[in-house]
């Protein structure tokens, strides 16, 4: 009796069979379709914009291009415009060469492995830079998002940034629908949706920032940009940069919503010293990028 | 004893009718009236248009056959479950008593309401089925469907037909359709497609090609999402198709399934792209034709042939749920399912030009097909095939490569330069085919004679089940 497989009678006559199937495929030849493959990292972002800037109109593609560059990443940047092409319906994300996507998260772990990642050596300043972070991303966000998507006055002016290259009736729906979600955003950290509130906590955070900032280059007086100054100057950035309702762009709106329209760029405006440091951030990134 | 006299005199009485109405059928006679008993919903017209051309016969055997014809018509439109007609002399004192006939239709209707559930294998997916029918809703067999289905790879899909048909007649039915299906193409090309349309369609039987027509128009909102792969990453986002498609059938094979004589062919060209509405801008083309017949007394011999060709206008990419897929049992045997034409990594991108051809051998097996009455046979098939992408011209082209910018739109005259200058994928086989009522299944084991690098070849045995094989 045979004891193991090898030793079965069948086994040579397996054998060869085996090695004859794997002549097949007998002939193999060229790809038909060979993809262009990524020469260095893309970042996938919201663009050009009303201002046709290299910079995206949205915060958060803004803090990510401002902290890729920061970091010394030499990436390429793709308009992409749909949120549906990321990993989690987000935009920014980046895609590395070898076709690995990657969200807002893993960018951070991928750029910390990867590159020479600046940051505050004070364990404390570490945890006042996650305070102001934090604060940015929520009264700062939460302004803009209601400042964008909300107000009567900037809806147009949403419309066609966002969803403009989509075809009619898209956009109409689409921006609807962001409409929605900025609301829902919001009442996610708030109780209710009301517009003094929202731009009083915005004032109050830009007042936070400014005296954090004081009178240094970045924040926490650091050498360098840290993730903290690429998020406050992303949003900053936007709050300026943003082209809002005119009499003249939209003759049928009163006096007071496009005074509201405006409100949000005028608190930051007020702001001498961010303005400051956003334009001293650009300054640095055209020169680094 | 008595069983034979009654045959026999069944018999003579046949004989007796026949001779009768061919005794008769020469004679003038024309319709008098039409009479329709038993319809509650149905309408009287609709019944008269059925059977007007009756009106216009001028012998008796031409008044029995479109009254026939008529009948018939009315039978398949699927609203009467008992149709008798019933020839008699005028009741109206004032009609021509030696030539008028009146003609006397008692029907049945079928129940409004039909209801079905099921579950459906074919076609490389799986499902489960349920479907609301209101027949005959205005009286002339129009007829409401609502639909939903739940499968593995359309996860779901819900429709809603209106149809009507046009002249009284089922050899020409229009509808309007809405439909709404989720399909999940994760496995193949890393994406989740939703797409809602609303559509018109005119189906009309030509009698003088021995085929069907079809032709609709119809406008679908696509959202293609949850991109797995950065492959698929440009395919994602909304798209807006307004299309108009003609379809033309032709299906003289004696058996769809598993034919062994006659031919198949069918011809579809979309052009989708109407006015400004809509970002999708193509013209698509598909002739897929197909020949068996019987070699000798055992064999059969089937050969397919498919090619396909889409044309984008303007500078947008084509989206890969409009390209043609190829590879899989019931394409290219012996590749997986989408497992040729272009790819990138994981994902199947699609062809915008394609051609595969198969050529299959049937042979009945011993003791098993004809003994035993079992629907098995032998199988022996050679499959080849090929998918090109109009970007990829430049690297197919005559002309030197760097003369030719990539980024060119694409012509059709350079796809089909591009698939001629393509080493196709073949593959061959053997293996045996059950013919099911409803599907036919191959157990095939495949080996793959040439491919193309980045084929996803299946190697060894593959079973296939579905309708439509190459």
């Amino acid at each position: 009796m045979p004891t193991t497989l090898d030793q079965h009678p069948l086994f040579p006559i397996l054998q060869s069979f085996k090695s004859a199937l794997s002549t097949f495929p007998l002939k193999t030849n060229a790809p038909v379709h060979t993809p262009t493959p990524l020469e260095k990292p893309t970042l996938f972002i919201y663009g050009p914009g009303p201002r046709n800037s290299a910079l995206s109109f949205d915060a958060e593609c803004v803090v990510w291009q401002a902290w890729l560059t920061s970091c010394g990443v030499e990436y390429a940047t793709e308009h992409i415009n749909e949120p549906l092409s990321g990993p989690k319906g987000k935009l920014p994300f980046l895609v590395v060469p070898g076709g690995k996507t990657l969200n807002t998260d893993q960018m951070q772990h991928w750029l910390s492995k990867n590159y020479t990642v600046h940051t505050l050596a004070d364990p404390e300043k570490q945890a006042d830079s996650q305070a102001i972070i934090s604060l940015v991303e929520t009264k700062l966000r939460d302004a803009l998002l209601f400042s964008i998507f909300c107000e009567a006055t900037n809806t147009q002016l949403m419309r066609q940034t966002y969803f403009d290259h989509q075809s009619f009736p898209l956009p109409h729906f689409l921006a609807h629908q962001a409409r929605e979600g900025a609301f829902d955003e919001i009442l996610l950290r708030n109780d209710t949706v009301v517009r003094s509130e929202i731009y009083r906590g915005a004032a109050q955070a830009l007042d936070a920032l400014s005296v954090t900032l004081g009178e240094d280059d970045y924040f926490f007086g650091s050498a360098q940009p840290t993730f903290v100054d690429a998020t406050v100057f992303g949003y900053l950035h936007v709050l300026l940069s943003r082209p809002v309702g005119t009499s003249t762009t939209q003759p049928t709106l009163t006096e007071e919503q496009l005074a509201q329209g405006r409100q949000l760029r005028e608190l930051t405006l007020e702001r001498k010293t961010l303005v400051d440091f956003a334009k001293r951030c650009v300054r640095n990134l055209s020169n680094n990028g | 004893m008595e069983q034979g006299v009654d045959a026999q005199e069944y018999e003579r009485q046949q004989v007796r009718l026949l001779d009768m109405l061919s005794n008769a059928a020469p004679t003038s006679a024309h319709v008098h009236s039409i009479t329709v008993k038993g319809a509650q919903r149905t309408r009287d017209s609709f019944v008269l248009a059925a059977l007007a051309p009756a009106f216009k016969a001028r012998t008796f055997a031409s008044v029995l056959n479109r009254v026939q014809e008529g009948a018939q018509n009315l039978t398949r439109l699927d609203i009467f479950d008992q149709l008798e007609i019933t020839v008699d002399t005028p009741q109206d004192p004032f009609a021509d008593r030696n030539e008028a006939v009146d003609i006397i239709l008692n029907v049945k209707e079928k129940s409004r309401l039909c209801i079905k559930t099921g579950t459906e294998v074919g076609n490389g997916e799986g499902n489960m089925n349920g479907s609301i029918t209101l027949r005959n809703i205005f009286g002339g067999a129009e007829s409401l469907q609502a639909m939903a289905s739940f499968g593995t790879r359309t996860s779901s899909a819900f429709s809603l037909l209106l149809a009507t048909p046009l002249k009284s007649s089922p050899d020409h039915m229009f509808d309007f359709n809405a439909h709404s299906v989720v399909r999940n193409n994760m496995a193949t090309s890393s994406h989740e497609e939703v797409a809602r349309g609303l559509g018109i369609r005119l189906r009309s039987v030509d009698r003088a090609l021995n085929g069907i027509h079809e032709l609709s128009a119809d406008s679908t909102w696509r959202c293609m999402d949850r991109i797995a792969d950065a492959a698929s990453l440009r395919q994602a986002g909304h798209s807006l198709k307004h299309s108009i498609t003609h379809t033309f059938i032709r299906d003289l094979r004696n058996d769809p399934l598993l034919p062994t004589k006659g031919h198949y062919l069918r011809i579809a060209n979309e052009f989708a792209g109407l006015g400004v509405v809509g970002d999708v801008h193509h013209w698509k083309t598909e002739v897929e034709a197909s020949h068996s017949t019987e070699v000798g007394e055992q064999l059969a011999l089937s050969t397919t042939f498919r090619v396909g060709l889409l044309y984008p206008f303007g500078e947008k990419l084509t989206l890969t749920t409009d390209r043609f897929q190829i590879g899989g049992p019931l394409s290219i045997r012996g590749l997986q399912t989408n497992g040729g034409g272009p790819r990138d990594s994981t994902d199947a991108l699609g062809a915008e030009g394609y051609w595969s051809g198969g050529i299959s051998v049937f042979a009945p097996i011993p003791k098993v097909t004809r003994e035993k009455g079992w629907p098995v046979f032998l199988h022996g098939w050679l499959n080849a095939g090929t998918g090109v992408l109009s970007a990829d011209r430049a690297k197919f082209s005559t002309e030197s490569a760097t003369d030719v910018p990539s980024n060119l739109p694409s012509i059709p005259a350079s796809i089909i330069q591009s698939l001629t200058n393509t080493s196709p994928t073949v593959t061959a086989g053997l293996g045996l085919v059950y013919r099911h009522q409803i599907a036919r299944i191959e157990l095939n084991f495949c080996l793959p004679l040439q491919i193309s690098r980045g084929d996803l070849v299946k190697c060894g045995w593959q079973l296939g089940l579905g309708m439509n094989f190459l």
